[in-house]
């Protein structure tokens, strides 16, 4: 595929976009009978506990950090069958072990058990919002972290 | 000329029936008010003009038509993905050309994956104050096992170097071969669309949610052609007539088989009640992560060139992540919890 070829596609598809948009739009719009919707209430999204955001920032990061070996692993492909002494490979191999600690470090693979010691007699103690916050390991960039999203 | 004008009936044709069955999908978010085929879809398309018209803001307008536009070009891409993930020749062209040299199928796959990221994020964002789970969507992690997922994949992509793996030939097909690269690919792809019609309390909005099922439609086709494409185990040259049918006929069963697999494992996890969406991520970033150790650990430092090696490895390790990773999602257990909690609520679902 070409450039030209490219730039074709991509005219086609902004013209088919427009097409179907205003089709649906223009064509179809003698709607008396469904009724009208009430313009909806805006809620501001509702789990932003302090500790939520801040583990979230703290993953974008690591997502982030994550990214680079993964694509040094993607450039990688073109060497697959080197001995596994080259230090091509065993560059790959630190940069598969990153990842791996970097995502167990952060807790990204750790799975909390909120309701694992909950029985079904005190089941509405625990829709109290007793759900314990998730172990979230206090980290040198949490003082000067913000709620920014 | 002729090729050119009987693919674009054939684009048009296939476009014609993608937004038809879009149409259908998205009307069943909604409780029966037709009972005729063409009297529901005009229906629904009715309710979307209705609702294109509420949307005032503006940028809103500008966002649900961009993501509009990454569904449809990933369609219009698709005959060069298909001719890019069919063909295999052992030679490289030296045209000035985009994508068609060695790493063909792999850039595509990755410029696909960005396509989605930015058609479900656009969509996402219109949505945001409306569906209180939303915000996960738009944090960067969560689109981590997409980018893993496509990193395990595209070691089993043919890609032609002077390293490429030498051996048994097979024509087994990609989901074959790394079943839980593909299937976490799989799972990453459709996770917005499982997430946001889990939730239980939202409001469907009918553009965003018509969007969404295009998105699943063109999503799934181009996920058909990747499972069911040759990998780079596939033997040099041209294919027999009987290769091809096959081909056509498998890709046609896998289509219907995601198909379903999505729609049930959206009713399964709309009847759990009080299911975390983190945990659903947690669990497909496990299987992206396994995905892609198995690939590297096998091509890498064990240099396997024997694929049936390859298909064991790898659906031992799909064993391992579903004996062992799917039960920490406690997704059976709250089902049950809210059984016992909430029987009027299951009632009235059944």
């Amino acid at each position: 595929m070409d450039w030209f070829l490219f730039l074709k596609y991509l005219f086609i598809a902004v013209c088919c976009t427009l097409i179907v948009w205003f089709t649906i739009k223009i064509g179809f719009r003698s709607s008396t009978d469904i009724e009208a919707v009430p313009p909806e209430p805006e809620v501001l999204p509702g789990d932003d506990s302090r500790s939520t955001v801040l583990r979230r920032l703290y993953w974008n990061f690591t997502a982030v950090l994550i990214v680079v070996p993964t694509l040094l692993l993607v450039l990688g492909t073109t060497l697959q069958t080197a001995a596994w002494n080259q230090p091509v490979t065993l560059t790959l191999a630190g940069a598969l072990l990153l990842i791996w600690g970097m995502s167990f470090w952060t807790g990204m693979l750790a799975f909390p058990d909120p309701v694992q010691k909950t029985e079904l007699t005190d089941f509405s103690a625990f829709h109290e919002g007793q759900i314990p916050d998730e172990p979230f390991r206090a980290q040198p960039s949490e003082s000067e972290g913000t709620s920014d999203d | 000329m002729t090729e050119t004008v009987l693919l674009l009936l054939g684009m048009l044709g296939l476009l014609f029936m993608v937004l038809v069955l879009s149409f259908t999908l998205s009307e069943l978010a909604y409780p029966l008010s037709e009972t005729g085929f063409k009297a529901r879809l005009l229906c629904a398309v009715r309710r979307i003009a209705h609702a294109q018209k509420q949307i005032r803001n503006r940028s809103d307008q500008y966002l649900l038509l961009f993501s509009l536009l990454c569904s449809l070009l990933m369609f219009c891409l698709y005959p060069v993905l298909y001719t890019i993930f069919s063909t295999r020749t052992g030679s490289l062209s030296s045209q000035s050309e985009l994508v068609t040299c060695r790493f063909a199928p792999l850039l595509f796959l990755g410029l696909l994956n960005l396509l989605q990221i930015a058609g479900e994020v656009s969509l996402a964002i219109t949505e945001r104050r409306r569906i209180a789970s939303i915000s996960l969507i738009l944090n960067a992690f969560f689109w981590l096992p997409l980018l893993l997922a496509w990193a395990a994949v595209v070691a089993y992509l043919p890609v032609y170097s002077s390293h490429a793996v030498q051996g048994g030939h097979t024509s087994l097909p990609l989901i074959v071969l790394q079943p839980a690269g593909t299937f976490a690919l799989i799972l990453a792809w459709m996770a917005p669309y499982l997430l946001i019609n889990a939730c239980p309390d939202r409001r469907v909005s009918p553009v965003q949610n018509w969007l969404r099922e295009l998105r699943l439609v063109t999503g799934i086709l181009v996920l058909d052609l990747v499972a069911v494409s040759p990998s780079c185990f596939f033997p040099l040259g041209e294919k027999s007539t009987g290769m091809q049918f096959g081909e056509l006929a498998a890709s046609l069963v896998f289509i219907l088989v995601l198909v379903v697999l999505v729609l049930r494992l959206r009713v399964f996890l709309q009847r759990c009640s009080g299911f975390d969406p983190e945990r659903l991520w947690k669990l497909i970033l496990w299987l992206a992560l396994i995905a892609l150790t198995a690939s590297f650990f096998a091509f890498h430092l064990l240099g396997m060139s024997d694929p049936l090696m390859h298909v064991l490895l790898n659906f031992s390790l799909l064993a391992i992540w579903a004996g062992f990773l799917l039960p920490k999602a406690n997704l059976k257990r709250l089902t049950t919890i809210a059984k016992h909690n909430s029987t009027p609520l299951i009632e009235d679902q059944t």
